[in-house]
């Protein structure tokens, strides 16, 4: 999908963040030098080849654009949003892709066109067996975290946290 | 949000709930995205996100490892 987009012209950049599911082989980074090898490690293990642009240890850029985990902006040359993810999704990113490609298009061909928004409810497809090797690359902490998780999403205790937090 | 608490030792349940939430309020599109700087995983050199999408269409993927 990326060097086909590639030859659209389209740049795809990775940029590394905090780990979302820490464990005791890629814990919380500490510093800066930790967070560089989580992702030269990552580059090597999934074999990405595009750019790797790593964030400060503060989060600064993670944070700017919404804290998520695995979410998904597209910006043009003026630096101005043309669609967003809260989730990374092959399928939306290249519907996105394919939208602007045809606005150029139907600009180039005389066509008056004016801008509007939009917006998508996306269903993203859910890969357990990955999600869970991956946690098992981080650790048994990690694996241990995420069924804690699951256990108190599913009772609904998040929703009271943060009930609580807005009335405090 | 501190260091420590941006860099969480576990799974932050809560606060990964509250983004969630949060997202559909901030950099929305059609507005103009944030710059900031990050670095280059090859060179380690400092890289201003406006300097990259400057090239043109640009998709940006945030996640990690974990």
């Amino acid at each position: 999908m990326v060097e086909e987009n590639a030859e659209r012209g389209v740049q795809s950049v990775f940029i590394y963040v905090r780990e979302a599911h820490p464990g005791e082989h890629y814990p919380a980074h500490s510093s800066f030098e930790q967070k560089m090898q989580h992702a030269r490690d990552f580059r090597e293990r999934v074999g990405v080849t595009r750019p790797i642009l790593v964030d400060d240890l503060a989060g600064t850029t993670h944070r700017a654009f919404g804290t998520l985990p695995n979410m998904t902006y597209m910006l043009n040359a003026a630096h101005t949003v043309l669609f967003r993810a809260n989730w990374t999704d092959p399928v939306t990113i290249q519907f996105a892709l394919d939208y602007h490609f045809g606005v150029q298009d139907r600009r180039r061909s005389g066509l008056r066109q004016n801008p509007f928004y939009a917006e998508l409810h996306g269903f993203r497809w859910v890969d357990d067996n990955a999600f869970f090797d991956g946690l098992e690359l981080a650790g048994q902490q990690s694996v241990d975290d995420f069924h804690r998780a699951r256990e108190m999403w599913s009772r609904g205790e998040h929703l009271g946290t943060i009930w609580n937090k807005l009335l405090s | 949000m501190g260091n420590e608490t941006y860099n969480a030792p576990d799974f932050p349940v809560d606060s990964d709930v509250e983004d969630f939430q949060r997202f559909p309020d901030i950099v929305k599109v059609g507005t103009t995205a944030p710059d900031t700087e990050l670095t280059d995983l090859d060179s380690g050199a400092p890289v201003s996100l406006r300097d990259v999408t400057r090239n043109g269409i640009t998709i940006l993927e945030f996640g990690s490892l974990t």
